[in-house]
C-alpha cells in the first residue's frame, strides 16, 4: 500500500533513492498522480522550506531533498502530462543584469519546483529584455527577479519597465539580500520574497 | 616633498594597532576616517580599452593609486593602502580557473572541477594570473616609496576556492555525497594558501614594514582578513567539520588575523570562531541592504566580550553612537566622513585629548 508520508519523509531527508522507489510504487498501486504529488512531494519541499526558513536545514539540505524530489518527479511527470494535469503556474527566474549569483536564485527555483510550479531558468546576468521575451515564450504567469548587490538592484526596475512596455500581464516578484519590500513597491513589483521557502507562498499568492 | 605616510602620523597608527592587537586603548577609541581632498587632483592618466586591461595594466593601476591616495584625507588611523585586486576568485586562478571579467568591479572563476576526486590543488608560479598579479605587486610596491601601504590582496582560500572552482551548489551538495574528497582537499588548499600568502609578504615587504590588507588594520607582523563565505550557506554543523580547521590552522600561522564575517546567514558559525583562540577577532559585515551596523550592537558586543578584536565599518553618524555602547579595547572603526572639516570634528568629539 502506497505511503505518501514515507515519500514526503523520505524527501525532506534527501533519500533520493527512496522516493524514487515508493514513487514508483504508488504508480504501479495506480494511486492518482496529481494527488501523490501533493501529497508526497509538494508536501515534502513544503516541510524543507519552513525548515530552511528557521535555520533548521540549510543550503545542503535544501538542495539534496530538491534532488530527491527530482527523483520522484522524473517519474511523475510523463504520468501527469497524460492526465491533462496543470502546473500551479508557469515562472521564469533568473538574476538581474549585471549580477553573476546564483545561489539564491536557484534556491528559488527547486523550492517553485517543489510546490508544483514550472520553472523556466534565464540563468545569471539576464537583460530586461530576455525575461520579457522568455516570458512571452513560455506564456509565464510569474517571473521571479534576483539580485544580490545594491549596484544591480536597480535593474529589476527596469524589466518591470520592459515588462509594461512589452503590454504582458505577467506579475514580477523580487528577492535577494539587499531587497526589501519597499523597494518593491518602489519600482512597482508585485511582490517581495524574503526567501526561497517564502517565494513559494508568494507565487501562489500572487496565482490568486 | 614629505612622504605621505610620515604626514599622517604611520608611527603613532602603527603603535595604535599594536594595542589594538593587545585589545588595548590607551589614547582612545581607534577609529579611521577617510574623506574626500576638498582641492582633488582631476584625473589625467590614460585609461586601458579593454576591461581586462583595466584590472591588469600595472601602469593604469599604479596610477589610480596615486591619484586615489593624492585625493584622500587620513585622519586617525587611517591609512593609504593599494590593495592590487584581480578580483575574489583570484586564488582559484592560479590553481587552474580561468577568471572571466564582467565590468570594473567584478570579475569570477568559471567552475572547472567537474569531479573532486579528479582534482589535485597545484599552485604554478607560472600561472598567468598569478604573474599578472605579482606585476601589479611589484609595480605598486616600487611606487608606494613611502606615500601608501601595499596590501595583501583579497585571500578567497581553502572552502571559497572549492565553491569557486566547482560552484558553490556542487560543493553544497559534495558535502554530503563526496565528504572524504573535501576532506582530502582543504589541507591541501590550506598548504597552497600559505604559499601564497608568503609570496604575497615578500613582494610587499619591498614597500614597508609589516602587513596590511583590504581590511584596513595594520600589524608589524603578518596579517591578513580570513574569510569562508561559502560558510554562509551550510549549517554550523558542517562548518566545524570542514572548514574551521583550515581557519584554526591560519590564523596560528599568522601574527594577526581577523575573520570576515559576511552577512547574517553567517551569524551561526560566529560562537565557532570565537572559540578559536589562535584568532584575534572577527570583522562583522551586516551585509548589502542590511539594518545599519547600530542594529547590531548585540553581535558586536558578543564578540568584544569573547575576548576577541572587533573591526566594524560605521556610517559616520553612528560612530558615536558604537562608542557609547561598546568596550574600547580592541574595538577598530573605520567610516567615511564627506569634508576633511566634518572628519576632523568627528575625531575631536570621540577623541577630545587626541
Amino acid at each position: 500500500m502506497a505511503d505518501l508520508a514515507a515519500i514526503a519523509e523520505a524527501l525532506i531527508r534527501g533519500d533520493r533513492d527512496t522516493v524514487g522507489a515508493l514513487v514508483q510504487q504508488a504508480l504501479d498501486e495506480g494511486v492518482d498522480a496529481e494527488a501523490l504529488l501533493n501529497e508526497s512531494l509538494v508536501a515534502g519541499m513544503d516541510v524543507v522550506g519552513r525548515k530552511f526558513k528557521n535555520n533548521e536545514f540549510y543550503v545542503p539540505e535544501v538542495l539534496i531533498a530538491a534532488r530527491a524530489m527530482n527523483a520522484g518527479m522524473e517519474l511523475l511527470e510523463p504520468v501527469l502530462a497524460e492526465t491533462g494535469a496543470r502546473p500551479a503556474g508557469t515562472v521564469v527566474i533568473g538574476t538581474v543584469k549585471g549580477d553573476l549569483h546564483d545561489i539564491g536564485k536557484n534556491l528559488v527555483g527547486m523550492m517553485l519546483k517543489g510546490g508544483g510550479f514550472k520553472v523556466v531558468d534565464a540563468g545569471i546576468d539576464v537583460a530586461p529584455e530576455k525575461f520579457v521575451e522568455l516570458a512571452q515564450e513560455s506564456g509565464a504567469n510569474l517571473i521571479g527577479l534576483s539580485a544580490l548587490l545594491t549596484t544591480t538592484m536597480t535593474q529589476m526596475g527596469n524589466v518591470v519597465e520592459a515588462v509594461k512596455e512589452a503590454g504582458l500581464a505577467t506579475k514580477i516578484m523580487i528577492g535577494g539580500a539587499p531587497i526589501t519590500q519597499d523597494y518593491a513597491d518602489e519600482i512597482g513589483a508585485d511582490g517581495y520574497a524574503p526567501d526561497a521557502a517564502s517565494a513559494v507562498d508568494l507565487a501562489r499568492r500572487l496565482m490568486g | 616633498m614629505t612622504a605621505l605616510l610620515d604626514e599622517i602620523g604611520f608611527e603613532d597608527v602603527k603603535a595604535s594597532f599594536d594595542a589594538f592587537w593587545r585589545r588595548e586603548a590607551p589614547d582612545g577609541p581607534l577609529v579611521a576616517v577617510l574623506c574626500p581632498r576638498e582641492d582633488a587632483v582631476p584625473w589625467d592618466f590614460p585609461v586601458p580599452d579593454t576591461l581586462e586591461g583595466r584590472w591588469t595594466d600595472a601602469a593604469y593601476q599604479v596610477n589610480r593609486a596615486r591619484w586615489q591616495t593624492q585625493n584622500t584625507v587620513y585622519l586617525g588611523a587611517a591609512l593609504p593602502i593599494y590593495v592590487p585586486n584581480i578580483g575574489p576568485d583570484s586564488f582559484t586562478a592560479y590553481l587552474g580557473g580561468e577568471l572571466a571579467f564582467l565590468d570594473d568591479d567584478t570579475s569570477w572563476v568559471r567552475p572547472f572541477v567537474d569531479d573532486l576526486a579528479d582534482f589535485t590543488p597545484v599552485f604554478e608560479r607560472d600561472n598567468p594570473w598569478w604573474r599578472r598579479m605579482c606585476d601589479l605587486i611589484e609595480a605598486s610596491s616600487e611606487a608606494a616609496e613611502g606615500h601608501f601601504l601595499v596590501g595583501i590582496p583579497d585571500l578567497h582560500g581553502g572552502g571559497d576556492a572549492l565553491a569557486a572552482a566547482r560552484h558553490p551548489d556542487r560543493l553544497a551538495l559534495d558535502l554530503y555525497d563526496r565528504p572524504d574528497e573535501v576532506r582530502r582537499l582543504m589541507p591541501a588548499l590550506t598548504d597552497i594558501y600559505k604559499q601564497v600568502f608568503e609570496e604575497y609578504v615578500r613582494r610587499t615587504s619591498r614597500a614597508q614594514v609589516g602587513t596590511t590588507t583590504w581590511l584596513p588594520a595594520y600589524s608589524r607582523g603578518r596579517f591578513t582578513a580570513l574569510q569562508n563565505d561559502f560558510s554562509g550557506l551550510i549549517s554550523p554543523s558542517m562548518f566545524a567539520e570542514f572548514f574551521l580547521p583550515e581557519i584554526r590552522e591560519l590564523a596560528g600561522y599568522l601574527d594577526n588575523s581577523l575573520y570576515h564575517l559576511d552577512g547574517p546567514s553567517a551569524l551561526g558559525n560566529l560562537p565557532l570562531l570565537l572559540e578559536v583562540a589562535e584568532l584575534d577577532g572577527i570583522q562583522w559585515v551586516p551585509g548589502a541592504g542590511a539594518r545599519p551596523m547600530s542594529a547590531w550592537v548585540d553581535v558586536c558586543r558578543q564578540v568584544l566580550e569573547a575576548g576577541k578584536c572587533l573591526q566594524i565599518g560605521v556610517a559616520s553618524t553612528e560612530v558615536e553612537h558604537m562608542l557609547a555602547r561598546l568596550p574600547h579595547e580592541g574595538l577598530f572603526i573605520t567610516t567615511y566622513c564627506g569634508s576633511e572639516a566634518e572628519g576632523r570634528g568627528l575625531l575631536r568629539r570621540i577623541r577630545p585629548g587626541g
